[in-house]
């Protein structure tokens, strides 16, 4: 086990500099450099840059091989560079907006999980009763309605009705707890409904699948109380596959919410790379990607984890 | 010397709805299971005979199935009556059941000693420790080596006879008075088909316990069997003893089977009979006929507008056909063999 | 249908004389054949030791006859039918069809002879596409080897093969999933005899049927064999049906044959402690000569085909095993009348030749 870990960790390395590569290269492969954006925006106005300076002072000038390896020196020293245009460094970035990404990430995971392992494992229980059927019609709703529109929605109705508005300006969790929950759980809840009722009609369909097993039917035959039946017999069993669908929804959420983000004025990391984008900030798409990309192979590794965890039959190797 | 009915089987109904069809999967099962009998029942594939063992330990779930009729008396008590709580006392205790494929009925998730414990405790005042110690004695009594590290690995880690020694364990860990095997070795190889059998005939022997053995395999019942009931179409359409059955068979079903099966001990010139046709779809069967009647040579218009009761042709053997008599020709070419 | 053997082909037949190992009357000849396969691990996929599935198995198929090879789990019996059809790459060994080795054949060569060989499996529907009708399953082999272009022919000649194997021909746009097992394996019979072919491998043919319906398959086999000429080899576990269907029975234990005779011979004068074993654990349906029989348990299960035992592959668990079992191999001997056993025991007893190809 700890060997496994060990090796995973050390093939973290070669994945991430493959990472970087990609990341990288991606950046400039898109048309117009940051130096272009920026003439485009200034020309606009009427000012104009000259470009060759800019770049020069951006270190765009340089072949694209040594700016890679600039970089990649950098980041190895922990030092993910600095922004282009504004007078901050990408690790400040990350220090300013990664807690709240992942707070918001982390909330409505466990929203989500809430939600969809108790009403999926009801559902199976209860398979095509009218609670059943009332709660997949009711998730179906959920999947079906677009976030964005929802959260709009709440935006606007309840504060036109009773002058009630959700909070949306941010304080670090260290400082008001309780008013940042407040900003927080409102989006989290939000974006989790749609995981959350794809989630349950997946926990529902597989915990139906094991019922279905033999193992189910001995666990009868041997006198087991229909609430340890399914606890210890079918949920334990129909976990497995729900932690690989759990592992891609954790990625996904870290991933940043903008939409959430956008709506609810929350200061993520989603919107800081929507906008480094637009200008073109290559360091900080860049470090802002990495760091994503680590969190996302270290969620994987603990997956993998949980997986010999859950299930003995997994040879990890 | 005759002993004390432990299990009886009367009039059971097992029919299972698909789309407003109605099939019977068993339809008027009725046998007597004694103290310390080995009880074999015999057919093919939709034949019932597992839906009756099912229907026993109530594991018949609506939809699609359901216990339309009859009683099971339990030591004199209607389990079908019964409250389920109290009935969960009996299933893994009084009468507890073994699987065809051990590989899918234990836990995969679970060890081996965690699943015999739990059916230790379910029934029993022991403390864990007790029963874990049980747990270990039970897998050396029925055969596994190095019972006290087996008892911590996990099915996967077993081999299917093994699995299947594991789950006779966890039947026998409340020394259950009737225990149902399911096809208990089809998924096995030969030699260990026949390690396990001789371990839950001699367990049967030694804890003088009721063994219901539902089976395809005529040589098994012959080596293991007091008595044998023959299900076709949802019914017996024989009963009596093994050697009632095998050498004295009186429904034409019953015969064509035996001389169906390739004898090992006789010259391949022996020839092989075949009974024309496959088992009926039993959603099909009309109710007031003989099931058996379209693949049997005897059949006339009786068998197929009248469905025969089972009658005694001798003492305990029991066979429902109206032509019983005149199998007695081809009875004796087999006999003569 | 058979041609002359032909020896200038094969590389190195110089040097053995064709008597000595290739009969006229033997459709197929296999000469210590070997299939091990590569067990990996790690990411690069490096060689830590080798399933030896069939380790060195050497038999003959008589034309029109039926070779019975029966084993349990791990034994290797399908694998040597594979083996037997060229549907794996052998490690080593000789496979002969019509005196001709296998190795030697081009590949265009051997796609005009895979019609004469076929193989009907447990369930052969589980590998083909549910929406093929049964007549599109007949019809396939055909197709594929070009035998016949006209469509309303090609139609012709699948009714007649689902006639001959008892399937109602009006049924033949139905699809697989509408037959029952019994059905499905006649239908498989006759897709595999569409080609017409001569040597067909049956590999737990009548496994998964119910008993009235593997008496059928059984039946039809046998009477499809006498009325075409076809040779069988029928693989399976239970020992009764391979014994009663074959002329001759290997018994194969952990990729080795133990014992190889005729049917008859097998059971009146089994001589391997495995035969033994295997005869004593298959029960005879009638319960006064069953319960009369010598009863052997074996102990213990069978070995992992990755770590056989040194010596005899038995001696694990045979109890007649000596010191002698742990540590040598026994070689193949003739006991006489064809009969052929690799055990030290009953060559010591019998002092018996060793056998030779």
């Amino acid at each position: 086990m700890g060997k496994y870990i060990v090796k995973r960790i050390l093939l973290l390395i070669p994945t991430i500099l493959l990472v970087c590569v990609i990341v990288f290269a991606l950046m400039r492969l898109i048309p117009m450099d940051a130096v272009a954006v920026l003439q485009n925006k200034l020309s606009a106005s009427g000012n104009y840059v000259d470009e060759d300076y800019v770049r020069a002072l951006l270190g765009l000038d340089k072949p694209a091989i040594q700016q890679f390896f600039i970089w990649i020196a950098d980041v190895l020293r922990g030092d993910l560079g600095d922004s282009f245009f504004d007078h901050t460094t990408v690790n400040q970035i990350l220090a300013s907006k990664l807690p709240v990404t992942l707070e918001l990430g982390i909330l409505s995971l466990i929203f989500t999980n809430l939600i969809s392992i108790p009403l999926g494992l009801f559902c199976a229980a209860h398979q095509d009763s009218i609670s059943d059927y009332t709660i997949r019609v009711i998730s179906t709703i959920l999947i079906a309605m677009p976030v964005f529109w929802i959260a709009t929605l709440v935006l606007i109705y309840p504060n036109l009705w009773w002058g009630w508005a959700p909070t949306v300006t941010y304080t670090p969790i260290w400082e008001a707890p309780i008013e940042n929950l407040k900003m927080f759980i409102l989006p989290a809840l939000l974006s989790a409904m749609g995981q959350a009722g794809i989630q349950m009609r997946t926990i529902r369909t597989m915990t139906l699948e094991v019922m279905r097993q033999d193992y189910i039917r001995t666990a009868w035959a041997k006198g087991v109380p229909e609430r340890r039946v399914m606890t210890h017999y079918a949920f334990r069993n129909a976990l497995i596959p729900i932690i690989t669908m759990i592992g891609g929804s954790v990625s996904m959420m870290i991933g940043g919410n903008v939409v959430m983000e956008n709506i609810f004025n929350i200061p993520g990391l989603g919107s800081a790379m929507v906008s480094a984008l637009n200008s073109r900030d290559y360091p900080i798409v860049q470090g802002c990607v990495l760091v994503l990309a680590l969190f996302v192979m270290v969620i994987n590794l603990i997956v993998d984890i949980a997986y010999k965890w859950i299930d003995p039959r997994v040879q990890l190797d | 010397m005759e002993q004390e009915v432990v299990l009886e089987v009367q009039n059971l109904k097992t029919y299972f709805y698909n789309n407003g069809r109605e099939l019977r999967a068993v339809d008027d099962l009725s046998y007597k299971v004694h103290k310390g009998e080995c009880v074999a029942i015999i057919g093919e594939s939709g034949s019932g005979k597992t839906v009756s063992a099912l229907s026993i330990l109530r594991l018949i779930s609506y939809p699609p199935g359901l216990v339309m009729g009859g009683k099971i008396l339990f030591e004199g008590k209607d389990l079908l009556e019964m409250e389920d709580s109290e009935y969960r006392q009996i299933r893994g205790s009084d009468i507890s059941m073994i699987f065809q494929e051990p590989s899918a009925a234990l836990n995969p998730v679970d060890t081996i000693g965690n699943q015999i414990v739990e059916n230790i405790l379910l029934h029993t005042d022991m403390t864990k420790e007790q029963a874990r110690a049980r747990a270990i004695e039970l897998l050396a009594e029925v055969g596994i080596p190095n019972a006290e590290e087996r008892v911590k690995q996990y099915p996967f880690e077993f081999s299917g006879g093994m699995q299947q020694r594991a789950m006779i364990a966890m039947a026998m860990s409340c020394n259950p008075k009737v225990l149902i095997a399911d096809e208990p070795t089809t998924a096995l190889d030969v030699t260990v088909q026949a390690q396990v059998l001789e371990q839950l005939n001699k367990l049967r022997q030694d804890h003088n316990m009721a063994l219901i053995i539902i089976t395809h395999n005529l040589g098994v019942v012959a080596r293991y069997a007091d008595s044998v009931k023959i299900m076709y179409g949802g019914k017996i359409v024989e009963a009596g003893t093994v050697e009632d059955v095998f050498l004295r068979p009186a429904h034409p079903y019953t015969l064509g089977l035996i001389r169906a099966v390739p004898r090992l001990d006789l010259p391949r010139s022996h020839g092989l009979y075949t009974i024309e046709g496959e088992p009926p779809d039993m959603s099909k069967i009309a109710p007031n006929c003989c099931a058996f009647h379209t693949r049997c040579k005897y059949a006339d218009e009786k068998c197929r507008t009248c469905r025969p009761q089972l009658e005694a042709v001798g003492e305990g053997h029991l066979c429902a056909c109206w032509h019983k008599d005149m199998l007695e020709e081809e009875r004796k070419e087999v006999l003569s063999e | 249908m058979s041609q002359p053997l032909n020896f200038t082909e094969m590389p190195g037949a110089p040097e053995r004389p064709q008597d000595q190992f290739l009969n006229p009357e033997d459709i197929m000849y296999v000469r210590d054949l070997k299939m091990h396969f590569p067990v990996t691990k790690g990411l690069l996929k490096r060689q830590v030791g080798s399933v030896k599935a069939v380790d060195g198995v050497t038999f003959r198929v008589k034309r029109g006859q039926t070779l019975g090879i029966v084993g349990e789990s791990g034994s290797g019996k399908s694998t040597i039918g594979n083996c037997l059809l060229k549907n794996v790459n052998i490690t080593s060994g000789d496979i002969f069809y019509d005196g001709n080795n296998m190795k030697d054949i081009n590949p265009r060569a051997m796609r005009r002879m895979r019609k004469n060989m076929q193989m009907i499996t447990q369930d052969p529907f589980a590998s083909l596409d549910p929406r093929m009708t049964i007549l599109d399953v007949v019809c396939e082999g055909l197709r594929i080897h070009k035998q016949i272009d006209n469509k309303h022919e090609m139609e012709d000649m699948a009714i007649r093969q689902l006639e001959m194997v008892g399937i109602n021909p009006d049924f033949r746009f139905r699809y697989p999933h509408e037959f029952s097992g019994g059905q499905r394996q006649r239908i498989s019979i006759a897709r595999a005899l569409a080609l017409q072919p001569n040597f067909i491998v049956c590999d737990e043919v009548v496994s998964a049927l119910d008993v009235s319906i593997q008496a059928q398959i059984v039946s039809l086999l046998m009477q499809l064999q006498e009325s075409m000429n076809l040779t069988y080899v029928f693989i399976g576990h239970d020992l009764s049906v391979v014994r009663y269907i074959s002329n001759n029975v290997a018994v194969l234990y952990l990729g080795k044959i133990m014992e190889m005779t005729s049917s008859d011979e097998l059971y009146d004068n089994p001589l391997h402690p495995y035969t033994r074993a295997l005869i004593s654990a298959a029960p005879i349906p009638n319960p006064i000569v069953d319960r009369a029989r010598e009863r052997i348990l074996l102990e213990g299960e069978i070995p992992s085909p990755i770590n056989p035992p040194k010596g005899c592959n038995f001696c694990t668990r045979c109890p007649y095993a000596t010191k002698r079992c742990h540590e040598e191999e026994p070689e193949m001997i003739d006991v006489g009348n064809e009969h052929y056993v690799a055990c030290h025991l009953v060559a010591d007893r019998t002092g018996g030749k060793v056998e030779n190809g």
